[in-house]
């Protein structure tokens, strides 16, 4: 079974921009470009595993208000056998801040997420700049173990930060009266979606995020959305 | 009277009918010796060459032609000539047949035969000098061009037409040449049996006459043809003998479509209640303006409280689907589950938005089909979400089409559901199924555009739309409406950007629902006439007609800089009792079978004519 790590990210500083992929009705995040200051952190070099959400089911008996779709591949309150080290999805942002607090961790801001993901040297994909399918879960059937594609891993060493899942970031976007709330994505994933029309798919950018309007809890616990967690550290 | 002579001494032959006489001499070469509107007692349009044929690098005039022969032939409907000419050089045969109707269509239909010389098609051309030369009278005649019926002072086209890609629809606009009194002259429709717009689809070239669009094009037009080794239709020429003018040609051209179709499901009672709307919500749940975040559900009350500004919403389409699908498997069926509440909030919704008269229509999205997915199972999915909320039909997302099977699937379901498409049905069987689709445009400029779809089908009702317009926008798409005399679209949250109408613009929405629905007879007209000439410079004009009580409105908009006044406007067809000005602000003075109308700078104004007896 997968063991989480936790690696130091010192402090520095970073001109942050990020792009967004959405065929109507923009983005009303920040998206830069803005001078930024990340760390010192601690940050989880993998994503939050099954099992891993097991336990924290198990040692805080958290259970959400609506549980519609709430870890909905699970069977009897327990992942199948052989999905241990799978990324835990079917879970909201709101169940995943719910981990993250039980460990004294939060979820990664967009601006932590990005450098963690890019580097100092911005690189497109964890990896470095040219597009390597090898290294990560793109356009695939399934999703795979957190550990899988060492190769992928970002300079920091953190794993799967392009392709398998989509990510959290800590930010619930709300952009004011006309009272939208939404979610901005992180780092792509596995599935490929059919459609022109659909949410983009394939090898999310660094600096790309996709933005996921929020209709209640059911609506926004994802498939092929899962998270991982960053602790404020000196 | 019809006459169909042919004078073998004199080599010539006269075709006549109420509409138009023409005479052919094919005593030296063949031409047309005259084609005259009859009843204007004008003779017109004389010694014009048949046609004239590129090939091989070389042009021929009919003239060059050797005729094998002349034959006349009639019965109980018709009456047919048909001149047989060959040119053994080339290989090449023409078939020139005319078509008399005994009424007022002369139908000039050319059948050009290539047996390949050299053994392969070659590339060649036809010209058709009436046509280049058409005539009415003089040089004041009036062109109604078919792809420029009626152009601005800017020099842009107002009809808009069916499609603009590869592929268009069966509604072809015809060439007409009116006199300058907008009375006797021709119409000429061009039939096309293809709807591709690659000019080498079909042996038949029609579709390329269908895009000529000012008078240059027509003088100058050289149809790639198509011919091979057996006599096809090459150009057919329905030409129409006018004695009404542009209205009349209109009026024909929407005759000779209608006649293909069967509009029977227009007629359903069950499907009526859709012409009784005139405003209409596009609600995207995702923002406030019809959910309530903290309590989760749809805020029925607020949504219709914002609606009753622009006079009350009678219809709302609920929104929950693009742009979120596509992050993961779960399709549009599975958001209808995943919706607070699932689909039995939505029943209870959609139940309180009836219960306030309201009807809902739910998204159907072709795109989103899940892998496993077929046709009939997503069309049995179409089905089931109706049956499970009770909504009143479909928003038939990016389609102008759907699998005929979805409508009696919703049938089975219950009646009164409407499909509404986001563009017009184009084909044949769509249009006769889907009752009704948006009006929905991309143009930051719309007026004074004209849906010609409105026109020609008037039943299908078609609500105005345009996602994008910005404040002073939106005042112009309102414009359109009532110019067109159309339903409207609110659509405020579009897809994240709230975008909202201004308080003004909502009176003027309330204004125009009270104004339609009060002359709604008249508006839903069998008979509208698009674009009837006002004579003005700048002013444009859309007649409607109560097919009952012959009232009339006359819908103007007045796109001069300046205050504009139509000095002597024809009614048309009736005796005129009274005209009252019933939306915008002008004044107007009625006269004996005509009156003038002053008309605000860019503004709308609509005309009541009450019909009296004479």
């Amino acid at each position: 079974m997968v063991e989480q790590q936790l690696i130091k990210i010192e402090r520095d500083t970073y001109i942050y921009r990020c792009i967004h992929r959405i065929m109507e009705g923009d983005c009303q995040a920040e998206h830069g470009p803005l001078e930024v200051a990340v760390g010192p952190l601690m940050a989880q070099k993998y994503a939050v595993t099954n099992a891993m959400y097991f336990e924290f089911v198990k040692e805080s008996a958290y259970s959400p208000a609506n549980g519609r779709n709430y870890l909905k591949h699970w069977k009897d309150g327990r992942y199948k056998t052989g999905e241990e080290d799978l990324p835990v999805v079917n879970i909201s942002q709101d169940d995943a801040r719910a981990y993250a607090f039980h460990y004294g961790m939060r979820l990664p801001t967009e601006q932590e997420w990005q450098y963690l993901a890019a580097g100092p040297e911005h690189l497109k994909y964890p990896w470095g700049n040219k597009k390597e399918y090898v290294r990560c879960n793109v356009y695939g059937d399934r999703l795979h173990n957190v550990d899988s594609h060492p190769e992928g891993a970002s300079v920091f060493g953190l794993c799967n930060m392009c392709g398998n899942v989509w990510e959290f970031t800590g930010e619930t976007r709300y952009d004011g009266e006309r009272d939208h709330y939404f979610l901005t994505l992180r780092g792509g994933s596995y599935y490929t979606a059919p459609d022109y029309w659909h949410a983009e798919c394939g090898m999310a950018r660094n600096d790309c995020h996709l933005k996921a309007h929020m209709l209640g809890d059911a609506m926004n616990r994802f498939e092929t959305v899962g998270f991982r967690c960053v602790k404020e550290c000196r | 009277m019809t006459v169909t002579e042919l004078n073998a001494e004199e080599k010539k032959i006269r075709i006549e009918n109420s509409g138009i006489r023409t005479v052919i001499d094919y005593s030296e070469g063949v031409v047309f010796e005259e084609f005259s509107n009859l009843p204007s007692g004008r003779m017109t349009n004389r010694d014009r060459e048949l046609f004239v044929i590129e090939i091989y690098g070389k042009e021929y005039t009919s003239g060059d032609f050797k005729i094998e022969s002349v034959k006349i032939a009639q019965d109980k409907i018709q009456e047919l000539v048909t001149l047989s000419m060959e040119l053994p050089a080339e290989r090449l045969k023409a078939r020139v047949h005319i078509i008399n109707d005994r009424k007022n269509k002369i139908t000039v239909l050319y059948q050009i035969r290539d047996d390949y010389k050299t053994g392969a098609p070659s590339v060649s051309f036809l010209r058709i000098p009436l046509l280049a030369g058409l005539e009415a009278h003089n040089g004041d005649d009036y062109h109604y061009y078919p792809s420029g019926v009626v152009l601005t002072e800017k020099g842009r086209d107002v009809m808009i037409p069916m499609a603009e890609s590869f592929h268009g629809a069966d509604i072809l606009m015809p060439l007409v040449v009116c006199d300058s009194d907008d009375r006797y002259g021709f119409s000429v429709q061009f039939p096309s049996p293809s709807d591709l717009n690659d000019a080498g689809a079909t042996q038949n070239a029609n579709k390329q006459l269908t895009a000529i669009s000012c008078s240059q094009e027509l003088q100058n037009h050289r149809l790639r043809i198509n011919p091979d080794p057996s006599f096809n239709d090459t150009v057919e020429l329905c030409i129409l003998g006018l004695s009404g003018g542009w209205s009349e040609a209109f009026g024909d051209c929407r005759a000779t479509w209608q006649s293909r179709y069967d509009f029977s499901e227009y007629d359903r009672d069950d499907l009526q209640w859709f012409s009784e709307c005139v405003v209409h919500n596009f609600v995207f749940l995702y923002g406030k303006e019809g959910f309530d975040h903290e309590k989760q559900k749809i805020d029925v009350d607020k949504l219709l409280m914002r609606g009753d500004e622009f006079g009350g919403y009678d219809t709302v389409t609920i929104w929950n689907q693009y742009p979120r699908l596509g992050v993961d498997a779960r399709t549009q069926w599975d958001f209808y589950d995943d919706f607070p509440g699932g689909r039995e909030a939505l029943k209870e919704a959609v139940q309180r938005f009836h219960d306030r008269g309201v009807a809902v229509f739910l998204p159907y999205i072709p795109w989103d089909r899940g892998k496993d997915e077929t046709t009939d199972s997503m069309g049995d999915e179409f089905a089931r979400v109706i049956a499970d909320t009770g909504a009143d039909g479909y928003q038939l997302d990016t389609l102008w089409d759907l699998p005929f099977s979805y409508r009696k699937k919703l049938d089975g379901v219950r009646t009164g559901l409407v499909l509404t498409t986001q563009h017009h049905p184009m084909k044949k069987h769509p249009v006769e199924f889907v009752t009704t689709s948006w009006d929905e445009f991309w143009s930051f400029d719309p007026m004074p555009e004209v849906d010609v779809f409105r026109f020609m089908c008037p039943r299908h009702i078609s609500p105005v739309i345009s996602r994008w317009l910005r404040l002073e926008d939106k005042t112009i798409l309102i414009k359109r409406c009532e110019f067109g005399a159309a339903p409207i679209v609110i659509w405020q949250d579009i897809f994240g950007r709230w975008m909202p109408f201004s308080e003004d613009q909502k009176e003027r929405v309330k204004r125009w629902k009270d104004t339609y629905l009060k002359h709604r007879g008249i508006y839903q007209g069998g008979h509208p006439i698009p674009l009837y000439p006002t004579r003005t410079r700048g002013v444009y004009c859309n007649l409607f007609a109560d097919d009952n009580t012959e009232d009339q409105i006359y819908s103007f908009y007045n796109d001069n800089e300046k205050t504009c006044t139509v000095e002597k406007l024809s009614v048309r067809g009736i005796y005129a009792d009274t005209a009252e000005i019933i939306l915008g602000d002008g004044d107007v003075s009625l006269g004996q079978d005509a009156f003038a109308v002053r008309i605000a700078s860019k503004e709308v104004l609509h005309l009541l004519v009450r019909a009296g007896r004479r």
